[in-house]
């Protein structure tokens, strides 16, 4: 078992932390308050590629594992 | 579309709540920390605790990259990581005190999304028996 993460992981790693600290972060709060869906964070994630990430590409997936997957929900947390 | 490539989608934002509950403790207690052992031993069986969570998903998601059986690893991942959010949210309910009941504060929140990894995607008690079947066969 190679504990190593990839370049690509690494990649998906230190892009998804710098958005959720940049652009989650600072609403995270009033978000909770207000009760309300965030559209507006939900299709910035969309563009990131992050709602399909393990779809196949054939049907408009990013074709990623499982363990970018992971990788990526433990950073927005 | 299988379901084998949902399944593990479901587990994980557990780890995450549970990241996010530590980073809170560390972040509003970083400083005095150090300088109450109590606390200092708990944050340190909290952080054993929580990198033993990461890699019960790693390993799930390890197998499940590999087209290997996981339901079970997937659910061990699950339900230590659902608890010890738990776990974790009520201790630093406790450290906060007061203020960890309060609206106005962050930890209430924290408290609540961390119950309710127990709950939803598979309550604690179906990850058992995936888990007890695939045991005892």
């Amino acid at each position: 078992m190679d504990l190593e993460l990839t370049e690509e992981q690494q990649i998906i790693r230190t892009t998804i932390r710098k958005f959720a600290r940049e652009e989650l972060a600072p609403v995270a709060e009033e978000l909770d308050i207000a009760e309300e869906f965030p559209w507006k964070i939900f299709k910035r994630i969309a563009e990131l590629g992050l709602l399909g990430m393990i779809l196949p590409p054939e049907y408009g997936g990013s074709g990623s594992d499982e363990l970018s997957l992971a990788i990526a929900i433990e950073e927005i947390a | 579309m299988s379901s084998r490539w949902l399944l593990p989608l479901r587990k994980l934002p557990r780890l995450a709540l549970l990241l996010l509950i530590y980073w809170t403790a560390r972040i509003q207690f970083g400083a005095p920390i150090s300088q109450y052992q109590a606390i200092a031993w708990k944050v340190a069986d909290m952080a054993t605790e929580i990198e033993a969570a990461r890699f019960l998903y790693y390993n799930a998601a390890y197998l499940a990259d590999r087209g290997k059986p996981f339901s079970k690893h997937a659910a061990m991942a699950k339900l230590y990581a659902s608890e010890l959010a738990m776990k974790a949210s009520t201790w630093g309910i406790q450290i906060f005190g007061g203020y960890g009941y309060m609206m106005e504060y962050p930890m209430q929140r924290y408290f609540r999304d961390a119950k309710l990894t127990e709950i939803y995607e598979g309550t604690s008690e179906v990850q058992r028996i995936v888990i007890s079947r695939a045991v005892l066969g």
